[in-house]
């Protein structure tokens, strides 16, 4: 009785241990992974697609186009032009492998991506994620998923300054309306001169600190109160003109939710700049004051 | 004797593997709230197909933020995740379709905590124009309490911007 006991314990113990792990996060087919990260960082397209399967797809944000091999090299080929460098960072790289209930091996990876623009050396950062299936020891497949946006519309605005003629203000302040757009403050902050003098339009709930003296006044006075008070604010339909005496002038469109009353804008506005060796020393908006005081006040 | 050397082998080998398998369970598809993790993440997807932003916010804590939903709102706090589906289910249809969901649960590590993954396909129709857009989509949430504590997306938000009529022009040299 106590061999068969021990019998039934020991095949116990041998369908534990032969039991097919169902998620890890060392293989060798996350080696395989690390290994193809690498080489994408370091441009070695041979070492990459080494391990592939010859009949290998790859699915960049899309579910139904997929590159074959040479089409994925092609693609990572043609982004260079671009970019001086780009890579993932070492730092924060997740790697884990998963077998499905059907049995399928699958590696997932997240890390941060990160480009450096030729044209002004502005770096471009993008959580990436990346799925990718094994059939021995081979990808078959791999689909990825991040967002190109940030990087399309960095280059557009590149594309958008070189359309200006040169002496011309306009780039620097298209480049701060962009900023503005993509949430970057510090970098709207940093296009202006430390002794700037900003003023809002007469009748603004904002001008009561007019004028505001210095980029941090500026922060504190407009942009902390604008976050503060108003939901989705945007500008929109902007128009740069490049006037006299290092002047340009901004056309366009306020839109946003007062938080406080839930009232919406869609205002028009003028923003007057002036511009020293390259630096932003004077705003003065222009704007449908009507307009924004019955959003606050109803 | 024999018996005694015989069952002390087989229990020090039980004991070694119960012992190494604790180490290794850092990381497991199998914890008891799995089930409850991911009908949370259905729930969610479910009500954005129905365009019911109220029972998609209400799957979150109330102090969840989500990241990457794209444009100049990267992080959004839960009344800033209501207002952005509202926007998006005025204008758009949302159905989901080759969804994947996969719980885990990490402990021991940086990222402790219970967490669920996702991957699937929007296609989102402009209920004005009934013009198609498919967006390829992964989401990953940590999962507290029964709500949703953190969820990040990926997915090209390029890919709706061009199919809205937005033109990219590529720099010239």
């Amino acid at each position: 009785m106590k061999k068969i006991l021990l019998l039934a314990l020991a095949i116990v113990l041998f369908t534990a241990c032969n039991q097919k792990e169902r998620y890890t996060q060392n293989s060798p087919e996350i080696d395989t992974f690390k290994s193809v990260i690498k080489s994408y960082n370091e441009q070695n397209w041979e070492g990459m697609t080494v391990h592939y399967a010859d009949t290998a797809k790859t699915f960049n944000n899309s579910s139904d186009v997929g590159l074959s091999i040479a089409e994925m090299v092609d693609y990572h080929k043609q982004s260079l032009a671009n970019l001086a460098d780009r890579g993932f960072l070492d730092k924060d790289q997740e790697y884990e492998m998963v077998v499905t209930d059907k049995g399928d091996t699958w590696v997932n990876f997240w890390g941060d991506w990160e480009g450096t623009l030729k044209a002004n050396g502005k770096k471009i950062k993008i959580p990436i994620h990346l799925t990718g299936q094994f059939k021995d020891g081979k990808i078959v497949r791999t689909s990825g998923h991040w967002d190109n946006a940030p990087m399309v519309l960095a280059l557009q605005e590149i594309e958008a300054n070189n359309n200006f003629p040169p002496e011309d203000n306009r780039p620097i302040v298209n480049g701060m309306y962009q900023s503005f757009s993509t949430g970057d403050v510090p970098a709207v902050l940093a296009a202006m001169d430390d002794n700037i003098v900003w003023n809002e339009a007469e009748s603004n709930s904002l001008a009561d600190g007019n004028p505001y003296k210095g980029p941090d006044a500026v922060l504190k006075g407009v942009f902390t109160r604008l976050g503060e008070n108003w939901e989705n604010f945007r500008l929109a339909d902007i128009k740069l003109h490049e006037m006299a005496d290092d002047k340009v002038l901004a056309t366009l469109r306020y839109h946003g939710k007062y938080i406080k009353t839930g009232n919406s804008i869609d205002a028009q506005a003028a923003h007057l700049w002036t511009l020293r060796n390259g630096k932003v020393i004077g705003f003065q908006q222009y704007v449908d004051t009507k307009q924004l005081a019955e959003a606050e006040s109803k | 004797m024999k018996r005694v050397k015989m069952t002390v082998l087989v229990a020090t080998m039980a004991l070694a593997s119960f012992v190494t398998n604790a180490q290794e369970m850092a990381v497991t598809l199998e914890f008891d709230n799995a089930a409850t993790a991911n009908e949370i993440l259905h729930k969610y997807i479910k009500a954005l197909q129905n365009g019911d932003v109220a029972t998609m916010s209400a799957q979150l804590a109330e102090n969840a933020m989500v990241h990457g939903l794209g444009g100049g709102m990267d992080s959004l706090n839960v009344a800033q995740h209501t207002e952005y589906f509202k926007n998006s289910t005025t204008s758009f249809k949302h159905t989901i379709t080759q969804d994947l969901y996969l719980p885990v649960k990490v402990e021991n590590n940086w990222n402790e905590g219970e967490w669920v993954l996702t991957w699937g396909t929007n296609t989102i129709t402009e209920k004005k124009t009934g013009k198609n857009i498919l967006v390829p989509y992964h989401t990953v949430s940590l999962v507290e309490n029964g709500k949703i504590i953190f969820m990040r997306y990926f997915y090209d938000m390029l890919n709706i911007l061009e199919n809205q009529g937005f033109t990219i022009t590529p720099p010239t040299e």
